[in-house]
């Protein structure tokens, strides 16, 4: 018991340690996306067979993807890149804050939700229709012919 | 049995171990090594190890009681000594080989080892994600033998810490390649970085604990190509830093597809058993599908290659007649 005591101490300092270092040693994560092409390039690592155009978000760190008849997402988490494909089974909401943010609600555990920050108020509006629609599509699981790499 | 000295030996070098992580950050913030923190996976690391512990420390009664059971009908009794304890440690890589690839082939076991596979960076602190649930998903059974054969608890209890001891500082990416002999021999940054890259061609690879020989035997070896960089992480990565998530999620996505309505009984068990990635409507995200996806890109674009090579090379045939 007192072993299992000492563990957790040990990982709990370690913890503190690591906190302050990489809070004082950190830079801070300078990637941003510097176009749509780039947004689409940086998808494409996941999806090879990938092609649309993209609508970035205001802070340049996510990326709405129009795939033609799938919609795309890409988004900064911490220091990697993270994309998919959506599924309309997969999508349990999609919220319009007042910001301009839309945010996806996923009916995943690992993935609760992605935020995209869209500052032009046309194409929020064409996106959001968009995103909705997704779920009110057919409950049924529909998967794209994308595949993942 | 071995004396209880061991014991605290390898718990005071797993300790001293961890020390190794602040150093990793110091001298990659130096430029001096090759290394990636992110402080919210970092942090994620260690609090997913303090569960990991949590659970191990109080559920650690299962391995000890199937192997203490496992004892007390051996087969014969195995001394303690150094000889046969190079024996144990081999055998225990042998079963630790095995407990690894079935923990990546069937879902039920990958819900509980995802969680060392869920981080998108490799580095020394990718040690701390550990399971939670490791003790119940069933494979502790697979420590059984070595005991039955006759090596004692405390035996097959020190091999186990040293396997996993020296897997410590295969988890960076600081270290290119060892020498061709200890590549060949043993597992090293390089196959390990292998193993944990979600890129079609280096899945489900490199399996080893300690000696890459059981790879090398069981075709399960794969090299790491200079041409592609390993991109860490799973196939379908998380969208989030919270240990609770991190280490549950995939047993949350075992239930919402054990629940969809309309299921044969075999569709169950094929979400519940089969590999990573299978759907009923066709398994797309298995390691298989991805692998013939990527070939099949390959090929497309080796052909696309070749035809716009060959008017070229028609030209060139033309001028030098």
């Amino acid at each position: 018991m007192s072993e299992l005591v000492i563990s957790i101490a040990v990982n709990v300092v370690l913890g503190g340690v690591l906190a302050v270092l990489l809070w004082r040693k950190r830079a801070g994560d300078p990637v941003r996306l510097k176009g749509a092409a780039e947004a689409v390039d940086t998808f494409r690592r996941y999806f090879p067979d990938a092609a649309g155009t993209a609508t970035l978000s205001a802070d340049r760190r996510a990326a709405l993807i129009d795939l033609g008849g799938t919609i795309g997402i890409l988004e900064r988490r911490g220091r990697r890149w993270n994309a998919r494909i959506l599924v309309p089974s997969e999508l349990s909401r999609v919220q319009s804050e007042r910001d301009g943010t839309i945010t996806l609600v996923f009916a995943d555990f690992g993935w609760p939700r992605a935020r995209f920050r869209i500052e032009e108020a046309d194409a929020r509006a064409q996106w959001l229709g968009r995103l909705q629609s997704l779920t009110t599509a057919a409950s049924s699981d529909r998967y794209s012919d994308l595949r993942h790499a | 049995m071995p004396d209880p000295i061991y014991f605290h030996a390898a718990t005071a070098a797993q300790l001293l171990l961890l020390l190794l992580i602040p150093l990793e950050i110091l001298l990659a913030s130096a430029s001096r090594i090759r290394a990636e923190y992110d402080a919210r996976d970092t942090l994620a690391n260690v609090a997913v190890s303090i569960g990991s512990i949590f659970f191990w420390g109080t559920l650690s009664w299962i391995f000890f009681t199937g192997v203490l059971v496992a004892y007390e009908h051996r087969l014969t009794d195995v001394p303690f000594t150094w000889w046969s304890f190079c024996v144990a440690f081999v055998l225990e890589d042998l079963r630790y080989y095995w407990w690894h690839r079935i923990s990546h082939r069937s879902r039920w076991f990958w819900a509980s080892h995802v969680v060392h596979h869920s981080s998108q960076h490799f580095n020394l602190s990718t040690n701390l994600r550990q399971s939670w649930t490791s003790q119940f998903s069933g494979l502790m059974v697979l420590n059984v033998p070595l005991a039955w054969i006759g090596f004692s608890p405390g035996i097959v209890g020190l091999a186990f810490s040293l396997n996993l001891l020296y897997q410590f500082w295969i988890h960076t990416e600081a270290v290119d390649r060892m020498p061709r002999w200890f590549e060949w021999l043993l597992n090293t940054p390089s196959h390990h970085r292998v193993h944990h890259a979600s890129n079609p061609r280096y899945l489900d690879a490199n399996y080893a604990g300690v000696f890459m020989i059981w790879d090398r035997m069981f075709g399960t070896f794969v090299p790491e190509q200079a041409e592609e960089a390993a991109r860490y992480g799973i196939v379908k990565n998380l969208g989030t830093f919270n240990p609770i998530r991190i280490a549950l999620h995939e047993y949350v996505g075992i239930a919402r597809d054990l629940l969809r309505p309309n299921l044969t009984c075999t569709q169950r068990l094929g979400y519940l058993f089969g590999p990573p990635g299978w759907r009923h409507e066709g398994a797309q995200g298995t390691t298989q599908a991805l692998r013939a996806a990527e070939r099949e890109r390959r090929l497309r674009s080796q052909g696309a290659a070749l035809a716009a090579e060959a008017p070229r090379t028609r030209d060139l045939a033309a001028t030098s007649a």
